[in-house]
């Protein structure tokens, strides 16, 4: 175990420092989140289980379909008999809160790498280090910043979740026909207006399914969330594993599945009606 | 209209925010505590605290997580206690590194870690490893990596020169790989600690350690958030005075392992015990 060079020192020391000095910030950050999550799981929780199976399921029917709107019921059904209705709300809240924040850091962050050869060389390493660093390492300094809870557990989800948008959005926006860009510049149209009228629209279908992508991979850390005390699913799988519990492991997993199934097809189906 | 729905999602997290922060101003009644799931002793103490608290009015939220994880959130003065701290030797580094925490009082005095076989295996000594390495296949089951008891076995391994190696995955992995070898009436050694039920349920026995690598007995105590006894001084006298005695403690754990639902497990424990409970209350 001879070490000639230690980053590991140098992002401790940062880390520390961070933590040390960013207090302030970090609590403003982790008191925002908190109320966020607990908003809006106390309102999935306090609403009662039927209206929140039928409103996924009309919104299945609408977007993605008769076969998927049964699916929906069904397997909502399913989770609310096997008594993991709570913990599935929970999950939700998490999810969606990650997703939300995942997607104002990032859609952003796509256009400027579209825009700028510069942003795009900065951007591009550091998407790849965000998609391929072990997860488990983020829930460090994770828990040193935000403690143990619902907030280190959306940081770490969206620093996972967030490449597949930034990447789809650059995408869609270099791949949108120059000779379109250049017909809205020849009636004077402004760099803003070409953005928001011309590239965002034809780039949508792309933008759209880099959030599918976006809240697939979030559902997919929502089990190692739990290792730091985030709730919902996440800890159901984890005590099943815990306590050699094979049912409750896979009853809680199948929930996980379930979630995802209905998430992707109705992203999926917003993603069909922009053809 | 269309500028009204941006402004939507920022002023909903506001009200929030708002209502959460008049919650936090009323509640001091909520209590956390860090729990690693998977220690049969600490899940069964904290379902016994929470059990009793809940009873006090107070509103007890038990946070898992694993050991570094949870004295780094005491430390950020979040959580606010944890009562599965090893010492004077598992936890020792660990605690070290976070000095704002304040020790509260000792659950119980006759922890032990160590290395542990099945009882029809016929060593009783780590010294006496070596002779029967083919037996044990060179290896040692241990539990999750950064544990204080996997490093005391690292230790072990040096200090004691074994021929073998330590495997790691989990506890629980750690604990079926040992079920499966009684099964099979196969030798097999592990690293293991009490109180723990897997004693009650399978015959163990530690082996000697003459180089006391492992220490000898140790306790296990309460810490909390440097300010909780400021903020929850009955709770701290409480705390100070919960304490276990190994008939107590091996009662709980079988019951524990038993049962499917802990927290009922724990509220039916603390109702057939009454009087210890009332004399953890005391005020005085």
């Amino acid at each position: 175990m001879n070490k000639t060079i230690d980053i590991g020192q140098y992002v401790e020391t940062a880390i520390n420092w961070l933590t040390e000095n960013g207090k302030p910030v970090f609590d403003v950050i982790k008191h925002l989140g908190n109320s966020s999550i607990m908003g809006i799981e106390w309102v999935l929780t306090n609403t009662p289980f039927y209206v929140i199976i039928l409103f996924f399921t009309l919104l299945a029917l609408w977007k993605a379909g008769k076969g998927i709107a049964v699916v929906t019921a069904a397997g909502l059904s399913l989770i609310f008999l096997m008594g993991l209705w709570k913990e599935t709300m929970e999950t939700l809240a998490l999810i969606f809160v990650s997703t939300i924040t995942a997607l104002i850091l990032s859609i952003p962050l796509g256009i400027l790498a579209a825009k700028s050869k510069i942003a795009e060389k900065i951007i591009r390493p550091l998407l790849d280090l965000m998609q391929t660093m072990p997860a488990f390492v983020y829930l460090i300094p994770a828990v040193l910043f935000f403690s143990i809870g619902k907030v280190p557990g959306a940081f770490a989800t969206i620093i996972f979740a967030m490449p597949p948008a930034v990447r789809l959005t650059t995408l869609g926006i270099e791949a949108v026909p120059k000779d379109i860009v250049e017909a809205a510049r020849a009636f004077g149209a402004t760099n803003r207006q070409i953005l928001f009228k011309v590239e965002l629209p034809l780039a949508m279908k792309t933008i759209l399914t880099g959030i599918n992508q976006t809240i697939l991979l979030s559902l997919s850390m929502v089990v190692i969330a739990g290792m730091i005390a985030a709730g919902g699913l996440g800890e159901k799988v984890l005590e099943g594993i815990n306590n050699l519990d094979i049912g409750l492991g896979f009853e809680s997993g199948l929930s996980v599945v379930i979630l995802a199934i209905i998430l992707d097809r109705i992203t999926q189906g917003f993603v069909k009606k922009k053809q | 209209m269309k500028r009204l729905k941006y402004l939507f999602f920022p002023v909903l997290m506001l009200i929030f925010t708002v209502l959460n922060s008049c919650e936090n101003i009323k509640n001091s009644k909520y209590i956390t505590i860090g729990m690693v799931d998977g220690w049969a002793e600490d899940v069964a103490m904290t379902h016994v605290a929470k059990a009793i608290l809940d009873k006090q009015g107070y509103h007890v939220i038990i946070q898992k997580a694993s050991t570094d994880m949870i004295l780094a959130s005491m430390n950020n003065e979040d959580t606010d206690l944890f009562m599965g701290v090893w010492l004077p030797y598992t936890h020792a580094k660990k605690l070290a590194k976070f000095p704002g925490l304040t020790h509260l009082g000792t659950n119980y005095d006759n922890g032990r870690i160590g290395l542990v076989v099945p009882e029809y295996v016929t060593v009783h000594s780590i010294e006496e490893l070596n002779q029967h390495k083919d037996q044990f296949r060179h290896r040692i089951i241990g539990i999750e990596k950064g544990a204080g008891l996997t490093t005391g076995t690292d230790k072990a391994i040096i200090d004691y020169k074994l021929d073998y190696k330590q495997v790691n995955s989990s506890t629980i992995a750690m604990i079926t790989e040992l079920q499966n070898a009684i099964q099979r009436k196969e030798w097999i050694v592990v690293t293991g600690w009490q109180p723990h039920w897997m004693f009650g349920k399978m015959k163990l026995k530690f082996l000697d350690d003459p180089k006391k690598i492992f220490g000898e007995a140790e306790q296990i105590k309460t810490y909390s958030r440097k300010s909780f006894a400021k903020d929850h001084s009955e709770l701290a006298k409480f705390f100070s005075k919960l304490h276990f005695d190994d008939e107590n403690m091996s009662d709980l754990l079988m019951k524990m392992e038993q049962s499917k639902n802990k927290e009922a497990t724990a509220q039916q424990w603390v109702d057939d015990h009454s009087e210890l409970v009332q004399s953890w209350l005391d005020k005085n």
